[in-house]
């Protein structure tokens, strides 16, 4: 047997109301680079489900930065950790580690060599640190600003000159290397500048800032040249330049805009957003060969070009910890801890947005089909939501008194147990019957004629028939460990229950016999198990990040998939007799062929 | 050291020297007799298949086993065996029987000479092929 993975699925960048994201652009590869969660991505342009994961930053990343050359990434996270690794080969492999800040990392520049490597941020002693990319030895110093600084760019030619722009409303501009303070612009912007970008030429440096204004200044003096006011109608949050004559910004207002060096009345032309609302902050853009990419608030990745007025395309993807994964059909239903939901095609090319006014709020606890062509959804906004599949609408199903712990469906009826009940719902939300339990539950389990409820205390689980009336001579063996969840097999015949130390039992369902407890290499807590359709295969994902395949008929053989989220994964299913999709804590879905022998 | 009182049967001794020395058997599988007097054989084999040899651990029952390991070395460098000697005691086993064989396991152990790695098993995933093949082959003179 072996589990081989043919597909990951990236995560949409990170991000936080206020602060900027700097996206970066590799022309040779076609790739832009972006931190998510604790992981950095390189995600090909033209083909969004094509991607790279880096994994080995320790914090929340906040900024990765091509290389002029290609070869080489510099990433920076939340503790001020820089690392420098291999882009070109699929090892990714490390060549430096520099501790360079007590605090985040707000910005990474090279220089046109791609040798020398400029990082800002927040710390306590310095704000940002010139160094080597291959062995980190000071080349300069970030010295002038009194506040975080929130960008840097480099000359991308000879004469070598760098500009920081902070916090503290300034902009400071460096001569080198090795970097050395020049000057500093004060007095222009009035309130915090947040991005600074030098023309791909030299020429020019433009610094955009929350006070909603653009300016310009000499590229290779620094002197300011001219300054554009209330250039958009909120603050701008990046830059970057399209030719030695012409730039984008991107703002609060919904906006991108593409300005002329020559004539900088008014924008050349103006890209909108479908509405003016706070998720649809554009907080990055970044200038690719095709088109002009901006990123908002939520995370989509909206793609321009001169053709329309508003994006030709849009990536959607979770930017948190995916904690639901449903397949129904061919497509694959995914919900994650900001309560979003997106419905993928089982080849996960795209993923599209699942919408409506009643959309869950916050951590989505479960998704599960209950009909050919709909889904019910739980989260801990207390409510039930139906989802129509066709039409990738949500809408209200019921509110629950209590937050529920987990949902499970059977065709035509679902599931839902809280703190202190177990109800069992019809398909169009109504109760059909509940049961107050004496115990907390921990899982629950649901099929044609059993409902299965785990107890969060003895470790044992009672097996009930639909009507929640006690299923007589099933007393099954409680377990090790607090259960985590509970998988009945398709044609009824096993009970999956893993439990938070990762041991999985299987339990005959006719007999109440315990078929095996040899399904115990998992080391974490159990997070999700699927039933093949062959009634023999199970799939298990757990917290230690692994994904193991068991099998009922040969309990002693099974086959691993080690490290396969970074921070756990949430769920596991099987998409066909021999594919399976993961999700995990990374925000990531992966898609997997397993091979039986 | 506490001691149960148990002692070995000669044909436990027999039969290690058996997969010791004349190469008969693959592994053999080792119970304290029902009166709790003596650890008795409870199986031997020869099947080489070390899957089959995990079946024959039953699941809520200890056991001591004796396991002939035979492992690659890589590079060409050929093949190792190293006697493995097995102390099961699942999780899932009684309270009283899990005290018996722990306490018992000395008397065993002691009376088999050139056994290379000691395992203990308290669930299937610390006897699994790899987890075993990770010890015996960090023990010295593995290779």
């Amino acid at each position: 047997m072996s589990l081989e993975k043919t597909a990951t699925i990236a995560a949409n960048p990170s991000t936080t109301r206020g602060l900027s994201v700097h996206l970066s652009y590799d022309p040779r590869t076609n790739r832009i680079a972006y931190a998510s969660g604790k992981s950095i991505f390189l995600r090909s342009v033209d083909d969004p489900s094509k991607c790279a994961q880096y994994t080995r930053h320790k914090a929340a990343t906040t900024v990765a930065t091509f290389s002029p050359s290609g070869y080489y990434v510099a990433s920076g996270d939340e503790s001020g950790i820089v690392r420098v690794w291999d882009c070109a080969s699929d090892d990714l492999i490390l060549k430096g580690e520099y501790p360079i800040l007590s605090g985040r990392i707000n910005a990474i520049a090279w220089d046109a060599d791609s040798k020398r490597i400029i990082a800002v941020g927040d710390g306590k002693e310095r704000y940002g640190h010139c160094f080597t990319y291959d062995s980190g030895n000071t080349v300069g110093e970030i010295s002038g600003h009194t506040s975080q600084v929130n960008a840097v760019a480099i000359r991308p030619c000879r004469p070598y000159r760098a500009a920081t722009v902070s916090d503290d409303a300034g902009l400071v501009f460096y001569q080198g290397p090795p970097f050395k303070f020049a000057q500093s612009v004060r007095g222009k912007h009035t309130n915090f500048v947040r991005d600074v970008k030098f023309s791909p030429s030299g020429g020019h440096v433009v610094s955009v800032g929350a006070d909603r204004s653009i300016v310009l200044y000499e590229g290779k003096t620094g002197q300011f040249e001219r300054q554009i006011s209330n250039a958009h109608d909120g603050g701008i949050f990046a830059v970057d330049w399209c030719d030695e004559k012409s730039f984008v910004t991107c703002s609060a207002d919904s906006t991108v805009r593409l300005w002329s060096v020559d004539s900088p009345k008014k924008p050349e032309k103006t890209w909108k957003m479908g509405s003016k609302t706070t998720a649809n902050q554009l907080l990055g853009v970044v200038r690719t060969k095709d088109y002009v990419i901006a990123l908002n608030l939520s995370g989509d990745l909206y793609y321009f070009d001169d053709s329309s007025e508003s994006a030709v395309k849009t990536v959607f993807a979770h930017q948190k910890s995916i904690t639901a994964l449903s397949v129904l059909a061919d497509r694959v239903f995914t919900g994650s801890y900001d309560g979003r939901i997106l419905a993928w095609d089982s080849q996960g090319k795209q993923g599209k947005l699942v919408q409506g006014d009643d959309a869950h709020t916050n951590l989505v606890v479960g998704i599960c089909p209950v009909a050919k062509d709909r889904l019910v959804s739980a989260a801990w906004d207390d409510t039930v939501a139906s989802i129509d599949a066709s039409a990738l609408h949500v809408s209200r199903l019921a509110s629950l008194e209590e937050q529920p712990i987990q949902i499970a469906a059977s065709e035509g009826f679902f599931a839902v147990i809280t703190e202190s009940k177990v109800a069992v719902h019809s398909s169009d939300g109504k109760i059909a019957c509940e049961l107050k339990l004496a115990f907390t539950p921990s899982a629950v389990a649901i099929s044609k004629s059993y409902v299965v409820v785990s107890d969060s205390a003895t470790f044992k689980s009672h097996v009930y028939d639909k009507n929640l009336k006690p299923a007589s001579g099933k007393d099954l063996k409680p377990m090790r460990g607090k259960p985590s969840f509970a998988k009945i097999s398709p044609d009824e015949n096993f009970l999956a229950v893993g439990d938070s130390n990762g041991k999985i039992f299987c339990y005959n369902l006719s007999s109440g016999e315990l078929v095996t407890s040899r399904w115990a290499f998992h080391t974490s807590r159990i997070t999700s198990i699927s039933w093949n359709e062959d009634n023999d295969h199970v799939i298990a994902s757990s917290l230690d990040t692994n994904l193991i395949v068991y099998s009922v008929s040969k309990p002693v053989r099974n086959v691993k998939a080690m490290n396969t989220h970074k921070e756990g994964v949430s769920g596991v299913e099987w998409i066909g007799p021999n594919r399976a999709v993961s999700v995990g804590a990374d925000a990531c879905l992966k898609f997997w062929d397993v091979v039986f022998k | 050291m506490s001691r149960s009182g148990v002692g070995v049967s000669d044909d436990a001794l027999e039969a290690f020297n058996d997969l010791k020395l004349g190469k008969k058997y693959k592994y053999i599988i080792y119970k304290i007799s029902d009166d709790k007097t003596k650890i008795i054989v409870d199986k031997t084999s020869t099947d080489p298949s070390y899957d089959k040899f995990l079946e024959e651990l039953p699941e809520n029952d200890c056991k001591y086993a004796v396991y002939d390991f035979e492992y690659e070395l890589g590079q060409g460098e050929g093949k190792r065996n190293k006697i493995v000697f097995f102390q099961w005691s699942p999780d899932t086993a009684s309270i009283r029987s899990k005290m018996v064989y722990a306490s018992s396991k000395d008397a065993l152990r002691r009376a088999l000479n050139g056994v290379s790695s000691d395992i203990q098993g308290t669930d299937f995933s610390e006897v699994a092929y790899d987890s075993v093949l990770e010890k015996v082959s960090r023990g010295a003179g593995s290779h």
